[in-house]
C-alpha cells in the first residue's frame, strides 16, 4: 500500500498564497490543511492556491476539508483556485460542483495570474 | 505474552488459489487458549491446512503451540502423506509434551487442480464439508499429538466438486454457552455449513448466530477458531439466466481507518487485466474505496474484529464488486443529497459525500441487506455504455 500523510508547504506569489500539498487527501490531512490554511490567509493574500501537483489520493473525506477551506474563503472573500488535478479528480470536482466555486487552472502561473482555463 | 506468541505464529497472509476462496479467522478469548491454524505452500501447488488445539492456557498452551505449528511445518515439507505428517510431529512431541497436555489436530492437503483433499485427524472436531447433497463429517481416526509415541493416523480423501465448501473450526464454537447453559452445538454448525455458502461469508454467517446464541454481554469463553475453503462453482447463473459469473477473488479488510486503500489497490490490481480504460478503472476504484469506508464505518463502528468482505465477480461484458459488513440491520445510510451550496451556507454538514460519489462514479450500485449482512454492489461495464450506445447509433446511420 502507497499510502502517506498529507504535508503541507505554504509560499507567497504575486500576491497569492500557493498551498502545496503533499500526499493523500484524507481525514489525518485535517490538522495540516487547517495549520496550512491559517498560515496562507495570514495577511490577506489576494487569492490562496491550492496545488495538487504532488497530491495523492483524495476521498469524500478530503472533498470535506476542502469545503471546509471554501466556506472559510468565502467568509474572509479570498478566492480559491486550484491546479494540478489529474483528469479523474477534476471530474471529481465537477461533479460535486466544488468546481463552480473554485477555479480550475492547468498550472500555477495561471492559477495565481487568476486566469481562467478557458480565458487563455 | 501467551497472545504475543499465539499470533506471531499465525498465517499474516493467505495466498490465493484461482477457482479457490479460503478464509480464516481467530479470534482469542481474555484468557488465551491453545488454538491454531495454519496454510502451508506445497510442492507442485499443493496447500496444507491445519487447524489445532493445545489443551491448557495462556503461555505453556503458546509455546507448545509454536512447537507444533514449527515441526508440523518442517514434517508437510518433507513427507506426502498427512497421516505420516502427523505420525512424525507425534514423535516430535511426545518425549517434550508437559504432563497432562495434548493436541488435537487435523491437517489436510488439498491439490487445487482436482479438489482432491486429503486429510488425517489427531482427535481434532470434525470438519464439515457443504456438498450438492448436504453437509457432512469428515472422519478420520487419530489419537491426539504428544499422548503416547507410536501412534497410526488413519488417512481419508474425498473431492471437493465445484460450489462444495469446507469448513475446519475449533471447539470454541461449538462449546460456546447461551445465558441459559446450553452449548451451540455441533448440529447447529453443520446446519449452518448447509445453508450458508461457504468462504468468509460462511465465517460471517457462523459469527453472526454465534453472537446471537451467546448474547450481547457475554464474555468469549474460549478461542475461536475457523478456516474455510470453498471451490468457485465453475459457471453460476446470474439473474437473468443466461451469463455467467465468475468469482475472481474474495478477501477481508479489517475496519481500520485508511484500509479503503488496501481494498481499492487490490479491487484495482484484479480488475486491471479485464481493460477497463483508465478513467474508468479510476472511477471504480474511488468507488470501492468509499463503499469500502462506509463499511468499516456505518456497518462495522471501525472495529478491527469485524472486518468487510470484498468480492470481485466479472461476467462477459462488466465486473461485479460487493462490499459487505456487519451492518444488516442498520436504517438506511447516508440519505441526504449533499449539495454543496448547502454546506458552505453552514446548512449540511462539510461531509456526506460517499454515497453520492459511489453512485456517480459507477453504472449501477446496488444495496442489499438480509438483517446481519449489509451489501453494496458495485457494477461496471468494462466498456462505458454511452460509448456503446453511441457506436450502435454510428454503426445504424
Amino acid at each position: 500500500m502507497t499510502t502517506s500523510d498529507v504535508t503541507t508547504g505554504v509560499r507567497r506569489r504575486d500576491g497569492a498564497a500557493v498551498i502545496d500539498l503533499l500526499g493523500d487527501v484524507n481525514a489525518r490531512a485535517e490538522g495540516s490543511l487547517d495549520a496550512a490554511w491559517e498560515e496562507a490567509v495570514r495577511g490577506q493574500p489576494d487569492a490562496v492556491v491550492l496545488n495538487f501537483e504532488t497530491a495523492g489520493y483524495i476521498n469524500s473525506t478530503g472533498i470535506a476539508l476542502i469545503v471546509g477551506l471554501l466556506a472559510k474563503a468565502r467568509a474572509r472573500s479570498i478566492p480559491i483556485r486550484a491546479y494540478g488535478l489529474t483528469p479523474h479528480y477534476r471530474e471529481i470536482f465537477e461533479i460535486t460542483r466544488l468546481a463552480d466555486f473554485l477555479a480550475i487552472n492547468p498550472d500555477e502561473d495561471s492559477a495565481v495570474r487568476g486566469a481562467e482555463e478557458n480565458d487563455s | 505474552m501467551a497472545k504475543l506468541i499465539q499470533q506471531n505464529f499465525l498465517p499474516k497472509q493467505l495466498p490465493e488459489l484461482a477457482g479457490w476462496q479460503l478464509a480464516a479467522y481467530y479470534r482469542p478469548a481474555r484468557e488465551v487458549g491453545g488454538d491454531f491454524y495454519d496454510v502451508i505452500p506445497l510442492s507442485d501447488g499443493r496447500i496444507g491446512l491445519v487447524i489445532g488445539d493445545v489443551t491448557d492456557k495462556g503461555v505453556p498452551a503458546a509455546l507448545v503451540m509454536a512447537a507444533t505449528r514449527s515441526v508440523l511445518r518442517a514434517s508437510a515439507q518433507r513427507l506426502v502423506d498427512p497421516g505420516v505428517v502427523l505420525e512424525r510431529v507425534n514423535e516430535h512431541l511426545c518425549p517434550d509434551m508437559p504432563e497432562k497436555m495434548f493436541v488435537t489436530c487435523l491437517y489436510g492437503v488439498l491439490d487445487p487442480v482436482s479438489g482432491r483433499f486429503w486429510f488425517a485427524n489427531a482427535g481434532h472436531d470434525l470438519p464439515y464439508v457443504k456438498t450438492a447433497d448436504g453437509s457432512i463429517e469428515l472422519r478420520a481416526r487419530g489419537m491426539p499429538l504428544g499422548l503416547m509415541p507410536g501412534m497410526c493416523y488413519e488417512e481419508k480423501e474425498m473431492v471437493l466438486a465445484p460450489g462444495d465448501s469446507l469448513l475446519l473450526h475449533s471447539d470454541g464454537v461449538v462449546e460456546a454457552h447461551d445465558p441459559e447453559g446450553a452449548m451451540f452445538g455441533f448440529p447447529r454448525l453443520k446446519d449452518a455449513v448447509a445453508r450458508y455458502p461457504g468462504g468468509g461469508e460462511l465465517i460471517d454467517r457462523v459469527l453472526t448466530e454465534l453472537h446471537e446464541h451467546t448474547g450481547p454481554d457475554s464474555e468469549q469463553e474460549d478461542d475461536i477458531t475457523m478456516v474455510t475453503l470453498a471451490r468457485s462453482p465453475s459457471a453460476a447463473h446470474a439473474t437473468n439466466g443466461v451469463a455467467t459469473t465468475h468469482q475472481l477473488v474474495e478477501f477481508e479488510v479489517p475496519s481500520a481507518e485508511g484500509n479503503e486503500r488496501l481494498a481499492l489497490e487490490r479491487v484495482s490490481s484484479i480488475v486491471t487485466p479485464l481493460g477497463l480504460d483508465e478513467a474508468r478503472l479510476k472511477r471504480l476504484e474511488t468507488a470501492v474505496g468509499e463503499a469500502t469506508m462506509n463499511a468499516m464505518e456505518h456497518g462495522n463502528g471501525y472495529h478491527v474484529d469485524k472486518p468487510v468482505t470484498v468480492r470481485v465477480l466479472t461476467e462477459s461484458d462488466l465486473v461485479r464488486v460487493q462490499i459487505s459488513d456487519l451492518g444488516g440491520g442498520a436504517p438506511e445510510r447516508e440519505a441526504e443529497q449533499p449539495d454543496i451550496e448547502a454546506k458552505l451556507a453552514g446548512l449540511q454538514r462539510p461531509r456526506g459525500w460517499g454515497l453520492f460519489l459511489i453512485k456517480n462514479m459507477v453504472d449501477e450500485a446496488n444495496e442489499t441487506s438480509d438483517g446481519a449482512l449489509h451489501t453494496l454492489e458495485l457494477v461496471m461495464h468494462l466498456v462505458d455504455p454511452a460509448d456503446d450506445q453511441s457506436e450502435g447509433d454510428h454503426d445504424h446511420q
